[in-house]
């Protein structure tokens, strides 16, 4: 019980989070209706537990350094490159006769170069974004061509392709205690770091404050350059472990998997309420977002609808919540200007 | 008079187009000592050809980033906008004649850029957020609802194909005939027009003052929403001219071509030195950005680099350039944070 009550002050929901609650079941009740006894069943909640973790990860990437007021174009780019070196690592070099034991030695050192990847990348966006002071969206378009072009050369185009170990299967594809889907308890594991780093440490207040106001935070005393690269190198770690994850579940690694990513990651950052402006954010929201459009498309497989129509049902729903929102707050504000002139006369 | 020369010079010396230019210069050198076929009317010609289609469409971005944002729709534009005339075409069973084909397209063009600027003005919409969803739904319609399989050549109306096979003029040389294709004049038409637009006219002097400083543009009387309007219709617009000039060129109408490459063209507008923020930038710094990448892309072959180098050089490259700019810009300011 004490347990429960920690949680709820741990996890702050605000009007946003609401509307996507409502939202969320709104789809579900939806989905549920349309597609009669085979929506709503544990079968499918686990399938989408291995579905959305990718995504959701990348955007929980895209969001920090949405909050810091840039985007993190390279990520999944990061993700690409750390999944071939990892896969050149566990797939090419491990001899193919290894024991259990070896084949775990292999997959530390390759979740090892995997954290090493993420700092060195992320250091790298980091340092020109924070100390050279060069337009974010600029920096990491070309570092996306850069880890992008890196992945590609070490595999000379063609891809990291073969058998795998089985604990590398077992992280892409097993389920902890035959419940829990891995790659789930994967995403909830760097959710938790990445919530507890933006919402309850000194580091993630400066942040915010960086994102909503570079000017007062510097003359406040915060050292921005800092605070930036640290963002950058959080969210490259994020994309190079999502890289990781994708390399274990499809057990094979490409320099140009899923390069639609990063724009369906920016839009569900935007949608979960993350101010591409800067400074405003709150990633739970984030985690709401990813999980209904995961239920829509969960719902539009199972439909059987042209997976375009998917594609552009992220940029659609964007608009309208960002439509209903300003409509919302036009009609707040209708309501206080009238209660002013109840007082006025 | 001495002085006032010497400013020039100075000034002239120290812009960004100079250093650009100079930078050009230097790769010509380069690609030219190490190939010599580099200089070959043909490889120049051809060069020309590609750089037809970014040049139009490097005008639209930059007035939208001087404007103040960063536009990611307009591939999606060019190509929904020259699919759909394209299979229009074909269902009325029209061979053209080619400028009812453009006309059909720009005003396509035209029509999503509005909306555009509609979600943009109306609904305080970040303008990189608006684009990008607007893109994306236009494309994903036109993929599920009209067709998702490209049209060959054969099925094309004949003025597009016809337009792809004239020339200005044609040359002879060992392999055959070649000769300058005819888009790069409605390029450079373009580019008069934009550059008149943004320097001759109330409206594009109010872009350069609304991408400055927003308020003070509004302070000082101009209609914000109208300029945004103006803008965003404008690139449409543009869009679907070139869009119509990509699939002729192509000679096929693929609705899953351009995906992604948005970031090339705004990349290489930016680094001929239209600022990002806005406020800043002319058609000259499109002329020069989309010079330099596309001759360093197209002939990195030339001198020998595997292809799959390509992307990390093109990456390598885009980084050095912002890195050379930015530098230059805080050797100028002042305050630190």
């Amino acid at each position: 019980m004490k347990k429960m009550i920690k949680i709820k002050e741990t996890i702050e929901f605000d009007d946003k989070s609401y509307q996507l609650i409502g939202i969320l079941l709104i789809i579900l009740i939806i989905m549920t209706i349309l597609i009669p006894g085979r929506f709503a069943t544990i079968n499918n909640l686990i399938a989408m537990c291995y579905q959305f973790p990718e995504i959701g990860l990348f955007s929980i990437g895209i969001a920090i350094t949405m909050i810091i007021g840039g985007a993190d174009l390279s990520i999944v780019s990061i993700a690409n490159l750390s999944a071939v070196i990892s896969g050149i690592i566990i797939i090419q070099k491990m001899p193919s006769n290894a024991n259990s034991e070896l084949a775990i030695k292999y997959i530390l050192i390759s979740l090892l170069t995997t954290l090493l990847i993420g700092i060195i990348s992320g250091f790298i966006n980091g340092y020109i974004i924070g100390y050279m002071k060069v337009f974010p969206i600029l920096v990491t378009l070309g570092t996306q061509n850069l880890y992008f072009g890196i992945a590609v050369i070490l595999t000379g185009g063609i891809g990291v392709y073969g058998t795998v170990p089985e604990l590398l299967y077992f992280i892409g594809s097993g389920k902890l205690f035959n419940i829990i889907p891995v790659p789930l308890a994967y995403f909830t594991i760097f959710f938790l770091i990445t919530y507890i780093l933006i919402h309850k440490t000194p580091y993630g207040i400066k942040a915010q404050l960086y994102g909503s106001n570079k000017i007062a935070s510097y003359y406040s005393g915060i050292d921005n350059k800092k605070v930036v690269l640290k963002t950058y190198i959080l969210s490259s770690i994020i994309g190079s472990f999502t890289g990781f994850l994708i390399l274990a579940r499809t057990s094979s690694a490409k320099g140009d998997y899923g390069i639609t990513l990063v724009l369906q990651a920016l839009l569900v950052s935007v949608l979960g309420g993350v101010s591409p402006l800067g400074g405003k954010g709150n990633l739970i929201n984030v985690l709401l977002a990813v999980l209904s459009l995961q239920l829509i498309d969960t719902g539009f497989n199972f439909m059987r609808i042209s997976p375009y129509v998917r594609a552009s049902t992220y940029g659609g729903m964007l608009i309208i919540s960002i439509a209903i929102e300003y409509l919302i707050k036009k009609y707040k504000e209708k309501i206080e200007k009238r209660k002013l002139n109840k007082k006025k006369y | 008079m001495k002085n006032i020369n010497n400013k020039t010079i100075n000034r002239l010396i120290k812009s960004n187009e100079f250093v650009i230019a100079i930078v050009i210069i230097l790769v010509i050198l380069i690609f030219g000592a190490i190939n010599p076929a580099f200089y070959s009317t043909r490889n120049i010609f051809e060069l020309f050809r590609t750089i037809t289609v970014n040049l139009i469409f490097g005008c639209g971005v930059m007035m939208i980033i001087v404007n103040g944002g960063v536009d990611l729709s307009f591939m999606a534009i060019a190509i929904v906008t020259s699919y759909l005339t394209v299979q229009s075409c074909i269902l009325l069973s029209m061979q053209g004649p080619l400028i009812i084909i453009f006309i059909i397209a720009s005003i396509m063009g035209l029509i999503i850029g509005l909306f555009n600027s509609y979600l943009v003005s109306k609904y305080d919409i970040p303008v990189f957020i608006a684009t990008l969803s607007v893109g994306s739904v236009i494309r994903g319609l036109v993929l599920a609802f009209i067709g998702n399989e490209y049209i060959p050549s054969t099925h094309m109306p004949i003025s597009t194909i016809e337009l792809s096979k004239k020339y200005i003029f044609l040359m002879r040389d060992i392999q055959g005939e070649f000769g300058l294709h005819i888009g790069i004049i409605i390029s450079i038409g373009i580019i008069i027009i934009t550059h008149i637009i943004l320097n001759y006219t109330v409206i594009g002097r109010g872009v350069y003052a609304l991408g400055g400083d927003k308020i003070s543009a509004i302070r000082i009387g101009y209609n914000i929403k109208k300029i945004r309007y103006f803008i965003f219709g404008y690139a449409g617009l543009l869009s679907g001219i070139a869009g119509i000039i990509y699939v002729s060129q192509n000679r096929m109408a693929d609705p899953i071509s351009l995906q992604g490459q948005e970031l090339s063209v705004i990349a290489a507008v930016v680094m001929g030195g239209t600022r990002i923020t806005g406020g800043k930038g002319s058609v000259l710094s499109v002329i020069l950005g989309v010079l330099l990448t596309q001759i360093i892309l197209s002939n990195l072959v030339l001198i020998g680099v595997p292809s799959f180098w390509h992307r990390s050089t093109f990456g390598a490259l885009i980084i050095a350039a912002i890195l050379f700019q930015s530098i230059r810009e805080n050797l100028k300011k002042e305050y630190k944070y």
